[in-house]
């Protein structure tokens, strides 16, 4: 069951930065602001924390139920929101460029950015989260 | 101290968790069953946007027409060109074909219904006013270009609900329907064909139809 629950966190957390890096490819993302920024920050430090625990085999972590079951539904939330701004066809985008002639897509842009700050906080959380596993690693 | 440290972590991110995931189907809701409606069949209007494209097509009959004018000849074909053009446009219009009869549309269905009309540039109107301001100095340019600039930040104005529609329902604070931009949009299609129609009768005084 908590191997189980170790993938299937793996997997999707893997989802979501394969979609990210797709919302920073279509320059959805790729802006300049703080919390661009600090997504950056948290979620290159989840990967590391992640890939550090993975190839240290961290047994006290990895077979957390809670930390796993919490990571699993966060970050589903999280493919949500990625999900949503790539590919919803209802958030309809109505600023009309003349030098391109097309519409931009500022409304999925805003959609994103209406979201990083709870991105953000999940990640922060998370990570906090995590380095409260740091005495037991030490034990 | 640990135990309840996780315990306030797990809340915090579940309460997050949970908000964007309530968030999300609310809004996706929100979007798909938003609707407007419109009486397009009884819509003055839609007839008075009928009664201008009949009015530009006589008068670009009789621009046809023309032998004298105070345009060069170069000049009134590029203008006979635009307002063919701009014409036919107008013309290809969804909601203004017989037998259009969506009283109720979806938002998806009201952008696609203003996408067209919103692409109609009439910064060409500008163009033939200026044209037309060379040989008659009663004419002024600058009140025109401002006029066509006021077009655009009306646009503007009436796709706003269109705009917000990233927001979720429970963050936005206008959340009443806007049933007037549909009214809007009917003005804001009339007065650009007006505008059309006013350039068309302008070229025609220039000529010698109406001596």
């Amino acid at each position: 069951m908590n191997k189980k629950l170790f993938l299937i966190k793996n997997i999707i957390f893997s989802i979501n930065i394969l979609l990210f890096i797709c919302l920073i490819c279509i320059r959805l993302c790729a802006f300049q602001g703080f919390d661009i920024f600090l997504i950056y920050l948290f979620l290159m430090t989840m990967v590391i924390i992640t890939i550090i625990d993975i190839y240290k085999k961290n047994k006290v972590v990895n077979n957390d139920k809670k930390y796993n079951i919490v990571f699993i539904i966060s970050n589903l939330a999280i493919m949500l929101i990625l999900l949503r701004g790539l590919f919803d066809i209802n958030i309809i985008s109505n600023i009309f460029n003349p030098l391109s002639n097309r519409y931009a897509d500022t409304n999925k842009m805003s959609f994103i950015i209406n979201n990083l700050t709870h991105i953000n906080m999940i990640y922060f959380g998370l990570i906090l989260y995590r380095l409260t596993f740091i005495k037991n690693i030490k034990k | 101290m640990k135990k309840v440290l996780q315990t306030v972590l797990v809340t915090f991110i579940l309460a997050i968790s949970g908000h964007i995931i309530i968030s999300n189907i609310e809004h996706i809701i929100y979007l798909s069953t938003k609707t407007y409606t419109y009486d397009f069949k009884n819509s003055d209007s839609i007839k008075n946007i009928k009664d201008s494209i009949r009015i530009i097509e006589n008068n670009l009959e009789k621009l046809n027409k023309i032998k004298n004018s105070y345009l060069t000849n170069s000049e009134l074909n590029d203008i006979r060109i635009y307002l063919a053009e701009k014409l036919t446009k107008f013309r290809t219009l969804e909601f203004l074909k017989d037998g259009y009869n969506k009283d109720v549309m979806t938002q998806k269905e009201l952008f696609e219904l203003m996408n067209p009309v919103f692409e109609i540039e009439m910064l060409g109107n500008i163009d033939v006013y200026r044209t037309l301001a060379k040989h008659n100095p009663k004419l002024d340019v600058g009140q025109f270009v401002e006029y066509n600039y006021m077009l655009l930040v009306y646009s503007d104005y009436i796709s706003e609900p269109i705009a917000d529609n990233y927001k979720y329902p429970s963050h936005n604070i206008h959340q009443e329907e806007y049933d007037f931009t549909i009214n809007n949009f009917m003005n804001f299609t009339l007065i650009k064909i007006r505008s059309i129609e006013c350039v068309s009768r302008l070229v025609l005084e220039s000529g010698d139809i109406n001596e």
